[in-house]
């Protein structure tokens, strides 16, 4: 919910955001109306990967980071 | 141990136990939540323990990893429509730039400090000590770490009550993907990256977030002329 908030606020202060979210706050997204989100099918507190998965750390931040190209309308959700 | 007063603990108990309770399990938590009744946990229990023994036959865990996955999801999805914190206006401001040309930051609510820089006062209260004190970390001030690019990992702390941090103390960037984004600017995927990157404690209090500490964090990337910031939940 933090990071919902913080992204609702950047973005009524022109500051584009992308956030991640773990499937088990996917409701978040709808619920918040997030600018971009991203699912990852991660545990909590490994949103971005396992610990020393390297490549899938970075596959996940590659596609977060992609959004911010992609996405071209407000709350679009896209799930890994 | 248990003692024979803790021999007679119902089930019920022990499942409220994984709830900051005696056995509290940051992991596990949601188990002692109220999304999960006492006749689901013993039936999560009992599937647990049949998928455990086939994955073990079959030296495979993608079952097991899978069954754990979605008890997860289950443990954190509303019960009810919520009624805070609902919104029906959508915020949004348009990315203008290629990635490849332009400057990001990265905020995780994963409740990381470097050593020398505990946000809390006085500092030095332990991740036990922030798990026992919860409601203290709920109604203190919500501050965000700034936390150098190039900081050691032997350089950081983790203390957030609200998760279970084991993951992140073997590898802070699975909420913390400062590296990776590192990595990514010298790959010219980027442009560049703030000197610093941040976080706070998303387990705080909402209200304090939205009318004191996020409207000012806003002035901290504008003044960086960052192009998009990334969040990272834990």
């Amino acid at each position: 919910m933090s990071v919902g908030h913080v992204a609702r606020i950047f973005e009524n202060k022109g500051i584009p955001t992308v956030t991640l979210l773990s499937k088990s706050f996917q409701h978040l997204a709808t619920q918040m109306n997030i600018p971009r989100v991203l699912i990852t099918n991660n545990y909590v507190g490994r949103t971005v990967g396992l610990p020393n998965d390297i490549n899938g750390q970075t596959a996940t931040i590659l596609k977060a980071i992609d959004l911010f190209e992609k996405a071209d309308s407000p709350n679009t959700i896209v799930e890994i | 141990m248990k003692d024979n007063k803790k021999s007679e603990e119902t089930l019920l108990e022990f499942k409220k136990s994984l709830f900051y309770g005696e056995r509290n399990n940051l992991f596990f938590k949601f188990l002692g939540g109220d999304k999960y009744s006492e006749k689901e946990f013993a039936q999560f229990l009992e599937n647990l323990l049949n998928i455990l023994a086939s994955n073990l036959d079959a030296n495979n865990f993608d079952s097991l990893k899978e069954f754990v996955f979605q008890a997860q999801i289950k443990g954190y999805k509303p019960l009810e429509q919520p009624d805070r914190y609902v919104y029906e206006d959508f915020p949004w401001t348009k990315f203008s730039k290629k990635l490849s040309e332009s400057k990001l930051s990265m905020i995780s609510t994963g409740g990381l400090f470097c050593k020398d820089d505990d946000p809390m006062d006085p500092p030095g209260m332990t991740q036990q000590e922030a798990i026992k004190n919860i409601g203290k970390i709920f109604r203190s001030p919500v501050i965000l770490s700034s936390i150098p690019n190039n900081t050691l990992r032997k350089n950081l702390v983790i203390r957030q009550p609200g998760y279970d941090i084991s993951a992140a103390l073997t590898d802070p960037n699975v909420v913390f993907p400062y590296e990776i984004l590192t990595k990514l600017k010298n790959n010219n995927l980027i442009k560049s990256v703030t000197d610093n990157f941040y976080s706070f404690v998303g387990a705080c209090s909402q209200s304090n977030l939205i009318k004191k500490a996020a409207p000012q964090w806003v002035d901290i990337m504008i003044s960086q002329k960052v192009d998009g910031v990334l969040l990272v939940p834990a």
